[in-house]
C-alpha cells in the first residue's frame, strides 16, 4: 500500500521525473541490446536499428507502463487542467471577471457564514449544553424566561424531578480599590452548584460549598481569569488571600479558567467575581413575588424538555392555587433552551442575513454561466470538432466541467482570502451586544464551508453550459462554423438566467429597502429626551462613610459645584436609572385603590432623580410641578409621574394630588404625592413603546448607584475629563465609570438594526451590480449577434431611432419580467423580516415601487449601452460581417 | 528459431517473478535470465516486458531501485518483495497444477476412457 501512494504521488507531483525514468529504463534495455547484437557481428547502426525492431512500438509500451501503473485518469486530469489554464489564461478579462465575481460571491457567504456558525451554530462551551436551559416565572404568557422569586425556585426544585440541578444567579457588584484607581467590577451572586451546573471546572482552587450559601456567610469569592489577570497579576498564590469588594472583605477560593463564559444578565456588563447567593427562605427578599433572580437548570439525561416543561407548569398552578396572593392566576413557566436564551432576536437577523448572502452567490453564479454559455456559443466549433475527431460526450463534459472547477476553485482561494479580511471587518462592524461577537473567527469549518461553496457554484454555473454544448449535434455546429449566433434555445436560456438575476436583485433590494425605512422610522422616533449634548457617567458610593443618606448626597453636590463651574457644563443631575440601558421596575400603588392582591398592581419604572433632571433631559412637564430645593427628606414626600402613568392609572381623573408607593404597599410608611405629570420617555429602546413611569425625589428615596447627566454646550467627549475630574476631587477612593456621551446609547440601541441594515444594503448593493452586468453581458451579445439582422433592417430604412427602440424594447421585456418574478418572489420571502421591522409592513408599496423604479433604471442603463452601439451600426459593414 | 514456443497469456507475469527471484535484475536483465532459463526456448516481445515490470510493482509483487549496472551505466533494479515471493510459490503450485492435468488429459489413452 505505501509503494502505491509513493508512485501515486510520485506520478502525480514529480511526473516529468517518472517521464525521465522510463525513458532512461527503456533506452538502457536499447543500448544494451544493441551492444549485444553488436558483438555478435553486426555493425553499429545496424545493430541498433535490429534492437529497435525486436524491442516493438516505443510509445505504445511507454503508454501500457503508464497504463499499468494505474494512472491514466490522472494523466488524463491532469491534461484537462493543464488545457484549462491555458484556456482561461488565452481569456484572462473573462477570467478574472468570473473570479472577481465568484470571489465576492464565496468571500461575502465565507464571512457571514463564520458568524453564523460562532453564534448560532457552535456548541455553547458549557457540559452538554443542549441539556441547559434558563427557566423563569411568566406572568403574562411570555415565553422569554426573565426572573423568579427565591421562595418559586425553591419549590421548584423541591416538587420536580426532571433536573439534575437548578441554580438561581444575580446581580452582585462591587467596588475593588486595593491595586490601583478604584474599579466597580462587575459580579453574580450564585448558588453553590452554578458552576456544577454549567460543568465548569476551576483553574485553580474550588467552587462553592454548600454551606458556604447562607446567608450568615457569604465569605467566599471566586475570580473570573481576567480579573485574575488584570487586577492581581495572575498571583498563583491568591487563593485563601482577602480581598476587600466595597465594604466587605472575601477570602478568594478559586479562579476561573480563561476559556469560561458567564451567563450575563442584560445591561449589566459581564460578570468578573463571583459570591455565593446565600439566601434563605426567611429574608425578606425571598419572597415569591420578588421576582429579581435568574435561574439556569440542567435536564437529568433522558429527560425530554418538553417533558420538563409540563412537569414545572403543574407545579406551577398547584403554587398558584395555594398562594392566589402570591401569584396571577394566569403564571405559567417560561422555559428556554439556553441558547435560544442567549442568541435570541439575533438569529433572525443573521438567518436573514445568511438567506442574503447566499442570494448574492447565486446571482453571481448565474453571471459566470452566463458568461461561460456566451463562451460556449464562440467554442461550439472546437467542441464539434473535437467531437467530430471522437470525443466522448463524457469527455467533453469533464473537460468543460474542469475549467469551470479551476475558475470556482480560483475564485473560493479569493473569496476565503476576502472572506478572511470580511470576517475581522465584521467582527469590528457587529455591534457588541452580538452575543458570542468575540467569537467569530475563521476556522476550520469555515474554509471547508468556502470550500464546498466553490466547489458548488463550479457544478453550479459549469453543468449547464457544459450540458447544452457537448449536446450540441457536431453535423450542425460544423455547419454553424462561421456564424457567431447562438440558438435560439440558448439564447433564451440566458434570457432566463439573467430574469432570474434580476428578480433575486429585486428581492434583496426590498429587504434592504423595508430595514432602511424602519431605521428612518425609528430615528425620528421622538424618545421622550433630548440626548444630544449630554454626557453620563456613573457612580457608585460604598464605605462605612456613605451610610447617611446626607453623606452621599453632599458627594453629589461637591461634584456638580466643580462640574457647573466647568466652561462648556450647562446644568448637571443625578438620574438612578439611565435611559436606553438601565432597568429598574417596582410595583405600582395607589393609596385609595386596593386590588384583592398585591401582585395585581402593575409595574412602573422607578426613577430616582435629583431636581433639575428635568430640565438637563428635556422632559416637558405636562401639568403640576417639577421637583425643587424643597423637596428634602423632612419635607412631605412627592412624586412625578410620566403621561402614560395618569392616563393608565387614573383614566378620567385627575392625577395630581393622589397618593402612591413604590415597591412594597406599605401603610406605616409615607405616601408619596403626585405634584406633576411629565412627558413619556422611551426606558427600553426607541422600538419599544413607553411604559408607566414615576419618579421620586433623590432627596427623599435614595437609590443604589447614580448616573450622573450633564447637558453640555459643546461636544461631551470633550468633556469626559473635567467630568471625572470632578468627581474623583471629591471623594478619589469612589469608583466613577462609563463616562460617555448620551447618544452612545441611543446608537448602541439602534446598533444591531444598523449593522443588519448596513450588511443586507451592501448585499443589495452587491446584488444589484452584478444583476447589471448580467443584463449588459446578455443584451450586448444578443446586439452582436444581430448585427446583421440591424445592417438590413437599417439598409431598408430604419432610423437609428427605431433600432435603438428595439433593443431597448427587448431589454424592457427582459426587466419587466424578471421585476414581476421577484416581486412574487419578495412577498413570498419579505415576511421572514417582519420581526427585524418597525412600523413598516413586509409589502409596503412604497418601498416596493421604489425598488422596482430603481432597479428598472438599472436594467434599462445597462442595456443603454448596447443599444447604442447596434444603433451606430454602418449597414456596410454589418452586411458584411460573418 | 523454429524451436522457440509462443508464450501462453498470464504466463509473462510468472516468468518475471521466477526470474528476478533468482536474484535482483534490470530490466534487460529479465529478458537475459529468461531465455537463460528456459534454455533459449521462450521468446518474448521486448517492449513488453516493461509494462508487465510496471504492472508488479504498482501491485507491490517487486520494488525497484536504482543502481549501477556491471557496465557502470545507470540502471533501475528489480528485487521480489515477500508477497512477491508467496504469489510466485502459488503460481508455481498452480501451474505445476494445470501442466500435469492437461498432461494427464492429453496422454489419455482410448481404453482408459
Amino acid at each position: 500500500m505505501r509503494s502505491r501512494l509513493r508512485l501515486l504521488w510520485r506520478a502525480l507531483f514529480r511526473r516529468s521525473t517518472l517521464e525521465r525514468d522510463m525513458d532512461d529504463e527503456l533506452r538502457f534495455h536499447l543500448e544494451n541490446r544493441a551492444a549485444e547484437l553488436a558483438r555478435s557481428g553486426l555493425p553499429a547502426s545496424e545493430a541498433a536499428r535490429r534492437a529497435r525492431i525486436e524491442f516493438g512500438a516505443v510509445e505504445g509500451h511507454k503508454e501500457r507502463c503508464r497504463e499499468a501503473r494505474g494512472l491514466r485518469l490522472f494523466d488524463e486530469l491532469r491534461g484537462d487542467l493543464r488545457y484549462a489554464s491555458r484556456v482561461l489564461r488565452k481569456s484572462p478579462s473573462f477570467a478574472l471577471t468570473a473570479i472577481a465575481t465568484l470571489a465576492l460571491g464565496i468571500g461575502a457567504n465565507t464571512a457571514i457564514f463564520s458568524a453564523v456558525k460562532a453564534v448560532l451554530l457552535n456548541q455553547l462551551p458549557y457540559r452538554d449544553p443542549d441539556r441547559l436551559v434558563k427557566l423563569g416565572e411568566a406572568d403574562n404568557g411570555e415565553t422569554d424566561a426573565s426572573t423568579i422569586g427565591y421562595t418559586t425556585a425553591y419549590d421548584w426544585r423541591r416538587l420536580s424531578h426532571s433536573f439534575e440541578s437548578m441554580s438561581l444567579y444575580r446581580t452582585g457588584a462591587g467596588a475593588i480599590a486595593e491595586r490601583g484607581e478604584p474599579e466597580l467590577v462587575s459580579g453574580l451572586r450564585v448558588n453553590y452548584d452554578f458552576f456544577d451546573t454549567l460543568g465548569i471546572r476551576m483553574q485553580i482552587g474550588r467552587g462553592f460549598l454548600p454551606e458556604e450559601d447562607r446567608p450568615d456567610r457569604r465569605h467566599e469569592a471566586v475570580l473570573a481569569h481576567g480579573l485574575w489577570m488584570r487586577r492581581f497579576g495572575g498571583d498563583p498564590n491568591i487563593l485563601g488571600r482577602a480581598i476587600r469588594l466595597s465594604d466587605s472583605s472575601f477570602t478568594v477560593v478559586g479562579v476561573l479558567p480563561a476559556g469560561f463564559r458567564t451567563l450575563e444578565i442584560e445591561g449589566f456588563g459581564t460578570p468578573e467575581i463571583f459570591e455565593p447567593l446565600g439566601y434563605a427562605l426567611t429574608d425578606p427578599f425571598a419572597c415569591r413575588d420578588c421576582q429579581h433572580l435568574q435561574l439556569i437548570a440542567r435536564l437529568k439525561p433522558g429527560v425530554a424538555a418538553a417533558q420538563a416543561h409540563a412537569e414545572l407548569n403543574t407545579i406551577m398552578a398547584d403554587l398558584v392555587r395555594h398562594y392566589p396572593a402570591s401569584y396571577p392566576p394566569q403564571a405559567k413557566v417560561a422555559f428556554e433552551p439556553l441558547r435560544d436564551h442567549l442568541v435570541g432576536s439575533v438569529s433572525t437577523a443573521l438567518w436573514v442575513l445568511m438567506g442574503a448572502v447566499g442570494f448574492v452567490l447565486l446571482i453571481a453564479c448565474v453571471n459566470v454561466a452566463n458568461l461561460m454559455l456566451a463562451r460556449a456559443t464562440g467554442r461550439a466549433k472546437e467542441m464539434a470538432l473535437r467531437a467530430a475527431l471522437g470525443a466522448a460526450r463524457w469527455r467533453l463534459i469533464r473537460q468543460l466541467l474542469t475549467e469551470s472547477l479551476l475558475l470556482a476553485v480560483a475564485g473560493g482561494i479569493a473569496g476565503v482570502l476576502l472572506g478572511w479580511w470580511c470576517t475581522s471587518r465584521l467582527a469590528a462592524l457587529a455591534p457588541r451586544e452580538l452575543p458570542r461577537i468575540n467569537e467569530i473567527h475563521m476556522d476550520a469549518a469555515v474554509l471547508w464551508f468556502g470550500l464546498a461553496a466553490s466547489l458548488f457554484t463550479g457544478m453550479l454555473f459549469g453543468l449547464m453550459p457544459a450540458l447544452r454544448t457537448s449536446g450540441a449535434d457536431p453535423n450542425d455546429a460544423l455547419k454553424d462554423l462561421g456564424k457567431a449566433t447562438g440558438s435560439r434555445s440558448r439564447r433564451s436560456l440566458r434570457d432566463l438566467l439573467a430574469m432570474g438575476e434580476l428578480a433575486l436583485a429585486f428581492v434583496l433590494a426590498v429587504g434592504a429597502g423595508l430595514l432602511g425605512k424602519s431605521l428612518v422610522r425609528l430615528m425620528n422616533v421622538d424618545p421622550g429626551f433630548d440626548p444630544h449634548n449630554v454626557l453620563t457617567l456613573k457612580t457608585y458610593v460604598y464605605g462605612a462613610r456613605y451610610q447617611k443618606p446626607e453623606v452621599e448626597l453632599g458627594y453629589y453636590e461637591q461634584a456638580f459645584a466643580r462640574l457647573r463651574a466647568t466652561p462648556g457644563i450647562e446644568s448637571v443631575a443625578m438620574t438612578s436609572l439611565l435611559p436606553m440601558t438601565d432597568f429598574d421596575r417596582a410595583g405600582f400603588h395607589i393609596r385609595d385603590r386596593r386590588p384583592a392582591h398585591d401582585s395585581e398592581d402593575p409595574s412602573a419604572d422607578r426613577y430616582s432623580v435629583s431636581p433639575d433632571y428635568f430640565r438637563v433631559m428635556r422632559i416637558p412637564l405636562k401639568r403640576g410641578r417639577l421637583f425643587t430645593n424643597q423637596d428634602i427628606a423632612a419635607a412631605p414626600k412627592v412624586a412625578v409621574i410620566s403621561e402614560t402613568c395618569a392616563r393608565e392609572r387614573f383614566p378620567n381623573q385627575e392625577a395630581i394630588g393622589k397618593q402612591i408607593q413604590l415597591g412594597g404597599r406599605d401603610d406605616s410608611k409615607p405616601w408619596m404625592t403626585i405634584v406633576g405629570i411629565v412627558g413619556d420617555v422611551r426606558q427600553y429602546g426607541l422600538d419599544t413603546a413607553p411604559s408607566i413611569a414615576a419618579y421620586a425625589p433623590q432627596a427623599q428615596d435614595l437609590s443604589f448607584g447614580y448616573s450622573l447627566v450633564a447637558r453640555t454646550t459643546t461636544d461631551p467627549r470633550g468633556l469626559e475629563r473635567a467630568a471625572r475630574a470632578a468627581f474623583l476631587a471629591a471623594d478619589p477612593t469612589q469608583p466613577v465609570f462609563q463616562v460617555r456621551p448620551l447618544e452612545s446609547y441611543m446608537a448602541s440601541s439602534l446598533a444591531q438594526r444598523r449593522f443588519t441594515l448596513t450588511l443586507l444594503a451592501l448585499f443589495g448593493g452587491l446584488a444589484l451590480a452584478l444583476a447589471a452586468v448580467g443584463i449588459y453581458g446578455v443584451v450586448s451579445c444578443a446586439v452582436t449577434s444581430r448585427t446583421r439582422e440591424m445592417g438590413i433592417r437599417m439598409a431598408l430604412g430604419a432610423e437609428r431611432r427605431d433600432v435603438l427602440t428595439m433593443v431597448l424594447q427587448q431589454a424592457a421585456v427582459l426587466a419587466g419580467a424578471g421585476l414581476a418574478a421577484g416581486f412574487a418572489a419578495s412577498l413570498a420571502l419579505t415576511r421572514f423580516l417582519a420581526s427585524l421591522l418597525f412600523e413598516v409592513r413586509t409589502t409596503d408599496a412604497e418601498t416596493l415601487a421604489a425598488m422596482a423604479v430603481l432597479l428598472a433604471a438599472v436594467g434599462l442603463a445597462a442595456s443603454y449601452l448596447p443599444a447604442r452601439r447596434a444603433a451606430s451600426v454602418d449597414p456596410t459593414v454589418a452586411l458584411r460581417y460573418e | 528459431m523454429a524451436d522457440q514456443a509462443e508464450l501462453l497469456p498470464g504466463t509473462l507475469d510468472l516468468l518475471i517473478l521466477k526470474a528476478v527471484s533468482l536474484g535482483e535484475l534490470h530490466g534487460y536483465g529479465v529478458l537475459l535470465r529468461i531465455g537463460q532459463i528456459s534454455g533459449g526456448a521462450l521468446t518474448i516481445e521486448q517492449g513488453a516486458l516493461y509494462p508487465a515490470l510496471y504492472r508488479l510493482e504498482v501491485q507491490g509483487l517487486l520494488e525497484s531501485e536504482w543502481g549501477i549496472s556491471e557496465n557502470n551505466r545507470r540502471a533501475k533494479y528489480y528485487r521480489l518483495t515477500p508477497a512477491g515471493r508467496k504469489r510466485l510459490r502459488e503460481e508455481t503450485a498452480s501451474w505445476n497444477r494445470l501442466v500435469s492435468a492437461i498432461a494427464a488429459a492429453l496422454g489419455a489413452k482410448a481404453q482408459e476412457v
